[in-house]
């Protein structure tokens, strides 16, 4: 026996219980019982009337709904390439131990001071033949060289 | 307007002192019962919007027990309609009064469709829900042929 859902409050319809009317648009109405029917005549909105199915349903009474409900969205990692540094050179670079990046941090320092010490001796004779040949002295800027490429450093984007 | 139609006697007590005996408003089609019909034969379409509503002149019904000033009709049954200054058969196939059959259901009208004398429809489709049990009996089955819709 096929059991039919009350139009009006939401609740099963065994057989033996309940009402079937046609109105006059021709829409077939089944309710439970003449609580239902008469609820329905005075054009109560059952999701208004909180015994209901249709009530408890709109304001998730119930603990079914509420487990459901707790379903959320979760956002993906995902690892990609940048423009100009593919994905292992990334790896790469995260990778690093930190003694490697110290040792070449002091590899660049001494670069740096190296080619500094180089400069001063030149720009020293330099000066000494200008001196010499009686020419006046410029003054000379100093170029900061960003010598280390491969040097770790974080934040910057390349 | 349902609640009013259907006062008990119990009800209006509190209204008299005098006590009298009421029956419950009965459903039932009996003579100039207005009715609704749901054919689409012209003198439906007609008789549906005339100065006076279809109203039930005679009930042909069998073996029936009660006088004939009080011949009652109901879902299947033949009546002799008034419509439109005519006579005319027609078949009950929706009524008001609730009939405590498993899966007859309650129409909101009385409904009603034309036939001519042999018992064949007059028009070509009926435009509101039938009974399913029309399909069951032979003496329906010509209503049952042309309707759109079983409830």
């Amino acid at each position: 026996m096929k059991l039919e859902v009350c139009n009006y409050s939401g609740f099963k319809i065994y057989p033996g219980h309940g009402k079937r009317v046609v109105k006059i648009d021709g829409k077939v109405h089944i309710y439970l019982n003449r609580k239902c029917q008469r609820a329905a005549d005075m054009r109560r909105n059952p999701r208004r009337v909180t015994w209901t199915l249709y009530y408890r349903r709109k304001h998730r009474k119930g603990a079914a709904e509420q487990q459901t409900k707790t379903r959320t969205r979760r956002n993906v990692k995902f690892q990609r390439a940048i423009a100009g540094v593919t994905w292992n050179e990334i790896l790469a670079k995260r990778n690093q131990q930190p003694e490697f990046r110290k040792a070449q941090r002091q590899d660049a320092i001494n670069a740096a001071k190296q080619a500094k010490k180089v400069k001063t001796q030149q720009k020293k004779v330099a000066q000494a033949a200008n001196v010499k040949a009686g020419k006046p002295v410029k003054k000379q800027e100093k170029i900061q060289k960003n010598v280390p490429k491969t040097g770790p450093k974080k934040g910057t984007q390349r | 307007m349902n609640i009013f139609g259907k006062l008990l006697p119990t009800t209006i007590d509190f209204i008299t002192h005098r006590s009298f005996s009421m029956t419950i408003p009965l459903y039932d089609l009996q003579k100039v019962s207005r009715v609704h019909v749901v054919d689409n034969s012209k003198l439906a379409l007609d008789g549906n919007v005339y100065k006076r509503m279809p109203r039930i002149i005679h009930c042909y019904k069998k073996n029936n027990n009660l006088t004939r000033t009080r011949l009652t009709a109901g879902l299947g049954d033949k009546v002799l309609l008034a419509i439109k200054g005519q006579m005319k058969k027609a078949i009950i196939v929706g009524c008001r009064q609730r009939i405590r059959k498993p899966n007859v259901p309650q129409f909101d009208k009385n409904n009603v469709v034309l036939i001519d004398d042999d018992g064949n429809p007059i028009g070509t489709r009926i435009l509101a829900p039938i009974p399913a049990f029309f399909r069951t009996r032979g003496d329906l089955a010509k209503i049952a042929a042309i309707a759109t819709t079983f409830v």
